[in-house]
């Protein structure tokens, strides 16, 4: 499954949100990836997701594979849609 | 001079605080007595809780690193050591992330290999190219 997401928070998905996607992500068995443009990185590594360096209105796709894996990607989309818990 | 307690609080900044996990710094590297009773008794303490220790220090050769290096062979330390030197952030992040699934030397590889993998020159990663 895929889904897209916008990074919302002003600063980005720097390290703090990361780790929360990081975190999240590693609750769920199934494979998790996350694409911007060509790269695509392992969703539950936290330093590859931050090679991504997507600042605030970076278009991200979450792709989930495996058990749960509807669940993991409502769950991560949430997560980047909250902003985690940080300014907007 | 603080790039051990810095380098800590930046990696709880991000994954929250962190048991056995020492930070000593090497502010006087001339009196070598009192870092080098810093160094040991940080081991010790992580000895009683873990039976294997990581050690990260900045340039291998440099003070801290030969006096880690010291302390590791010198004391009766109840725990496998393993150390890596030249250490950087995603070293660290991954060493945390990663320590209660790996042994201690396939987390030491680990945490070597990400070091090196994270350690980026600007200009060839896609989001500076397109800028």
């Amino acid at each position: 499954m895929q889904g897209h997401v916008v990074i919302q928070n002003k600063l980005g998905l720097h390290a703090r949100p990361s780790a929360q996607f990081v975190a999240l992500a590693r609750q769920f068995a199934c494979d998790i990836q996350v694409q911007r443009l060509d790269i695509i990185v392992n969703g539950k590594s936290l330093m590859a997701i931050l090679t991504l360096a997507a600042s605030q209105g970076t278009l991200l796709t979450i792709i989930t594979k495996g058990q749960h894996e509807q669940e993991a990607l409502q769950a991560l989309c949430a997560l980047v849609n909250s902003g985690f818990g940080e300014a907007l | 001079m603080r790039i051990a307690s810095e380098t800590k609080a930046a990696v709880e900044s991000i994954l929250q605080p962190q048991t056995s996990f020492e930070a000593v710094d090497v502010v006087n590297s001339d009196d070598t007595d009192t870092q080098s009773t810093l160094i040991t008794a940080s081991l010790k303490k992580v000895a009683r809780d873990c039976n294997s220790i990581l050690v990260m220090t900045d340039v291998f050769g440099a003070t801290p690193c030969n006096m880690a290096i010291h302390m590791i062979l010198q004391e009766n330390i109840k725990a496998d050591v393993e150390l890596i030197a030249g250490f950087n952030l995603p070293c660290v992040i991954k060493a945390i992330l990663e320590r209660n699934h790996y042994n201690l030397a396939d987390l030491a590889h680990l945490s070597l290999d990400a070091g090196q993998k994270y350690l980026r020159l600007g200009s060839q990663e896609t989001v500076m190219k397109q800028a």
